[in-house]
């Protein structure tokens, strides 16, 4: 640990043994008496020695080594002779002693001061009785009061001298008397002597503080008042006192003056006046004993020693002021907030525990990871800015560049690869999501671009040069993907990309963050700037299709213009699912599907200053639209029609811990609440339910499902359901017309999700490039995006028939939950809330469709570790 | 941690009331044996069980500096509640001439950064290493995941800081009286 910054002696190392200390001790207690003697028996050579000598220098030993003086002054040995000696009956000193003690020795030094004059300064035989007394009070002191507070550090009359000019000691020595300390004295000045004299300017109790300025406040005049009354004038006592009490009145009332003038502390206030005494002392003094040591007249060394003083004392205030800022400092800084006991063992562990480290460049943050997390966790955790949209490696939302340490990270998948792939970025890249961490690594948040696009050089070459146009309607994930492959296998074909909307790709899965987030559509586009023109690619954007005409092979635009196909792929995508709903449609109310929608709902929050939403439906968008009202700072109420939330992911255990979760996360939830109208006034200002409650609320959010956006094709002939109808190869019931994503029906159903319109894109660009490849409809892997849940949903949730087997595990203390659906000894389907590193291999396992009978017993035992290795397995495998 | 209340503090003691200094911090100067004045008022939830403070380390995030890092930067918005596990960092607030200075140190084992973590406001000062070390950083978000995973737990840290503030306040309150009347 660091030295403190005013160190108390315990905390000092001492400069010499206490041995040697106590040699010292007895040579000036020894010193001392031989002084009296001779004051008593010779007194003209021991006044020379005392007053001549001795007091002259003090007050500079004081100043230069405080410390040193109060380990060898003999008083102090008489003091503490009792407690060596074992005779110390170490009482405390009564309330009243402790609170008006200070004035007793105030009052002693200046009474004695002027006492020189009419008695002490020549009369060797009074000297040194008074002498002897003082070392007997001082041993009496030691014998009733502990430690020194029978006199050192209560009584003894230099001890005010000592705290003016001893707190800040040139040499610091350390208290060599106090072994041990036994806490006898307030702000005691052996104890710390940096801050004694400051902590009692500090101190609760005025009347310290107003102590010190009354003795600082005099010091001058008193000083003045010796050198400038001669003893000769035969003065009598009363007179003495009388001069000596109107100099030492007169500098404590120059003192308070300056105090309520200038805008200076006390306690430096008092500083001054020390050192202007110190140098008034020595001004008169050096004259003095350049007279007593010998009679050149004038002495050589007076100017020179009267300027060391006033500089020594110059130095001193100059240092004794920024320790006085120091100080104050500390003391005005907030008070350290400590841990509870509890901690320690935790702490302690959790700082030697060995955890990879992860740096994040530029900045070099450096974390301490725990084994097994996601770069994605990590940087998220750490507050650093980065998107993020699936969480599966699929969107791109979130690739880093991995600068070192690649080695210790989880391999990456195919479907990661895939996504690498299409952002042409280099091989150092890894979607953060992804990438788990075992070991040091070092990444930048900047990935880079791959040298040479990854385009055709390893697909089969273009498979039809008839196909010379290529249209694609719907610029969403799907569309782009094709567009993508088309480019990639077929170098020669002019490529259209229709759109309606006014943004190029964007990430969808992360439209709730245009909530919340500052940093609006910039963010969230997923392909690199200049990839439409890099890879041929025409945009159409804001731009709707009027028509398909499928004899002319054209698309006709809104615009009037019409394009020419010898390949269509319509991938437009889905809109929200609009229920009836009375009202719907007045200002405040929204649905949530694209860039645009909540960008509106953004601003029209701000603008109207809305606190309160109700969003109707408990899906999975339903639920991050909640979570992104919230983080946007408004109250949210959660409709849902059905028991229990995210009814297609999750069991009704598993729905109600996500419920219990949300609104402890302040989400409020209603279950079996149906939005029946919507008040508005203009503007939404409530919502009736069918049970005819009213919630009152600003913002009405509907989040319903989807509905395929089909009428183009449906107008133009093709057969269409809830989508347009696919095959297993993606064609229509137009064999150059492919289908993929939100707008396609593949056996009855559309399945709305980012993962399948991928595969989808890429099987339908295969194909209609010629190819033949199928579309295999996977168990769908779903996450809920929003902080802390953890959740991943993989394929059927409940067992379906009596075959089927549910393995179902809820950890209370943690409310975590997860749950296999086997069926044939398969995985089907499972939940696993709370359990992300559980997920890949689960994932794994369902789409490899490995029979897991082997280890069925495991399984049921609770013990999923054989899927972990799963996924190694088919990692190792893909590596 | 430490805040504009505190920066007027200081302000006013640099000025001219080093004597209005209340006693609770330098009485720590004179911490004599066997007599070190019990600080209940500033421990960080003082009666939680090993595996609360576990909870609370498995939702923070563990960083690593080196002696000179500026582990948090004045004006940056980061409402996070750090605690200092391993090393001693010192706290920085600017002079009127734009200098920085030492505003008393952090010691190991201490929570730093809860007036920003209860507010949200930007840093106040600059907290820089003065030896290698690690502190826990605890998110405004984490804390969200912490509270509403363990529901006492947040509202017990959410009490305590709000305990140990207002004891502060009520330090900061004394002041002011002291000097007003």
């Amino acid at each position: 640990m660091d030295r403190p910054l005013f160190p108390n002696f315990m905390q000092m190392t001492p400069r010499l043994p206490r041995r040697a200390w106590d040699a010292l001790r007895a040579v000036s207690f020894a010193a001392a008496l031989a002084l009296c003697i001779s004051l008593l028996v010779e007194p003209r050579v021991g006044l020379f020695l005392f007053w001549g000598l001795l007091i002259p220098l003090v007050p500079l030993l004081f100043f230069l080594a405080p410390g040193f003086w109060r380990n060898v002054c003999p008083l102090a040995t008489s003091n503490q002779a009792p407690r060596r000696l074992g005779l110390q009956r170490s009482r405390s000193l009564p309330a009243v002693v402790r609170a008006y003690g200070f004035l007793i020795p105030v009052a002693a030094f200046l009474a004695l001061v002027p006492a020189r004059k009419v008695l002490f300064d020549s009369n060797g035989v009074a000297l040194g009785v008074l002498l002897l007394v003082m070392l007997a009070l001082a041993f009496a002191g030691g014998v009733a009061f502990k430690g020194k507070s029978g006199w050192c550090s209560s009584f003894c009359p230099l001890l005010p001298v000592q705290r003016v000019y001893g707190q800040t000691p040139f040499l610091v020595v350390r208290n060599s008397h106090c072994e041990p300390c036994v806490g006898c004295a307030k702000n005691c000045y052996d104890f710390n002597p940096h801050v004694a004299q400051l902590a009692d300017f500090a101190d609760d109790d005025p009347y310290r503080g107003a102590y010190r300025k009354i003795f600082a406040g005099a010091l001058p005049g008193l000083v003045l008042a010796f050198y400038t009354t001669s003893a000769g004038t035969g003065w009598g006592i009363l007179e003495m006192y009388g001069r000596f009490g109107v100099f030492v009145l007169g500098g404590i009332g120059a003192f308070f003056l300056l105090d309520s003038l200038i805008r200076v502390s006390s306690a430096s206030l008092a500083v001054f006046f020390g050192a202007v005494a110190l140098d008034l002392y020595y001004w008169f003094n050096w004259p003095l004993l350049a007279e007593r040591i010998g009679d050149a007249e004038p002495a050589w060394f007076v100017w020179p020693a009267r300027a060391a003083v006033i500089a020594l004392s110059a130095v001193w205030v100059v240092r004794t002021l920024r320790k006085e800022r120091r100080f104050v400092e500390d003391v005005a800084a907030p008070a350290p907030v400590r841990l509870g006991p509890g901690a320690d063992a935790v702490l302690d562990e959790a700082a030697h525990a060995p955890r990879p480290e992860v740096t994040i460049m530029p900045d070099e943050h450096r974390i301490a990871a725990v084994a097994g997390s996601t770069l994605l966790e990590l940087v998220e955790r750490h507050g650093v800015p980065i998107e993020a949209g699936c969480r599966m490696g699929m969107c791109g939302s979130d690739p880093v560049c991995v600068v070192d340490g690649a080695e210790h990270l989880s391999p990456a998948g195919d479907e990661e690869r895939a996504t690498i792939e299409r952002l042409g970025l280099a091989g150092t890249t890894r979607m953060a999501c992804c990438a788990r961490v075992s070991g040091a690594v070092t990444i930048s948040l900047e990935p880079q671009r791959a040298e040479h696009a990854a385009t055709a050089a390893d697909v089969a070459p273009a498979t039809d040069p008839e196909i010379e146009h290529v249209v694609v309607i719907g610029n969403g994930i799907a569309g782009i993907t094709a567009a993508d492959h088309i480019r990639r296998r077929h170098p020669g074909c002019t490529i259209d990309v229709v759109t309606r909307e006014r943004y190029h790709l964007y990430n969808r899965m992360a439209i709730t963050r245009l909530i919340y987030g500052r940093s609006a559509l910039q963010s969230l586009y997923l392909m690199p700037e200049g990839w439409y023109e890099d890879n041929r690619i025409t945009t159409w954007l804001n731009t709707q299709v009027s028509a398909i005409d499928r004899e002319a092979r054209r698309v006709s635009l809104g615009t009037g213009e019409s394009i020419p196909y010898d390949r269509l792929i319509l991938t437009a995508g889905s809109r929200n699912f609009v229920p009836p709903i009375a009202g719907f449609g007045a200002p405040g109310s929204f649905v949530l599907r694209e860039a645009e929608d909540a960008m509106r709902l953004r601003g029209f929050a701000q603008e109207h200053r809305s606190r309160r939403a109700v969003v109707a439906g408990g899906g999975l968008l339903g639920l991050e639209t909640a979570y992104a009202l919230k983080k946007f700072g408004l109250h949210v109420t959660v409709l849902e029609l059905g028991a229990s939330v995210l009814r297609r992911q999750l069991d009704e255990r598993g729905g109600t811990l996500l419920k219990r979760y949300l609104e402890g996360l302040g989400i409020e939830l209603v279950l079996e609440a149906q939005a029946v109208s919507v008040e508005a006034d203009p503007r939404v200002t409530g919502v009736t339910l069918a049970d005819g409650s009213t919630i009152e609320t600003d913002l009405f959010v509907l989040s319903a499902g989807i509905t395929p956006n089909v009428e183009i094709a449906h107008e133009a002939g093709l057969e269409t359901g809830r989508g347009v109808i696919v095959d297993d190869g993606m064609r229509t019931s137009d064999p150059v017309i492919f289908a993929a994503g939100d707008a396609a029906e593949y056996k009855g159903s559309v399945s709305g999700l980012w993962p399948s319109a991928v595969e989808q894109a890429r099987v339908a660009a295969f194909n209609a490039l010629g190819g033949d490849e199928r579309y295999e409809a996977v168990p769908p892997v779903t996450m809920l995006k929003v902080t802390g849940v953890e959740l991943t949903s993989i394929g059927r949730v409940e067992a379906e028939s009596d075959d089927e087997l549910e393995l179902a595990f809820e950890d209370v203390a943690e409310q975590r939950y997860r749950k296999l659906v086997l069926a044939e000894g398969r995985i089907v389907g499972a939940i696993l809330l709370g359990y992300p590193l559980e997920a890949a291999g689960v994932v794994a396992a369902v789409k490899a469709g490995t029979d897991v009978r082997p280890s069925l017993e495991r399984l049921q035992a609770g013990d999923w570790s054989v899927l972990r290795n799963q996924e190694q397995a088919a990692q190792e495998a893909v590596a | 941690m430490v805040d504009e209340l505190l920066e007027r503090r200081v302000a006013r003691y640099l000025r001219d009331v080093a004597a209005e200094v209340p006693p609770s911090r330098f009485s720590e100067y004179f911490a004599y044996p066997g007599t070190e004045a019990a600080r209940d008022d500033f421990v960080f939830l003082p009666d939680r069980s090993k595996d609360d403070w576990a909870r609370v380390l498995g939702h923070g995030e563990l960083l690593r500096f080196k002696a000179g890092d500026l582990v948090i930067r004045a004006g940056d918005d980061d409402r996070a509640l750090s605690i200092v596990i391993d090393g001693s960092l010192e706290i920085l607030l600017p002079n009127a001439r734009g200098e920085q200075h030492r505003y008393g140190t952090i010691e190991p084992r201490s929570v730093i950064g809860e007036m920003a973590f209860l507010d949200g406001r930007p840093r106040a000062a600059t907290i820089r290493a003065l030896t290698d070390g690690d502190i826990l950083r605890l998110s405004f978000e984490s804390f969200e995941v912490l509270s509403a995973r363990h529901p006492e737990l947040g509202r017990a840290i959410l009490l305590d800081l709000g305990r140990i503030l207002a004891a502060r306040l009520r330090q900061a309150n004394d002041v002011i009286a002291r000097h007003t009347h």
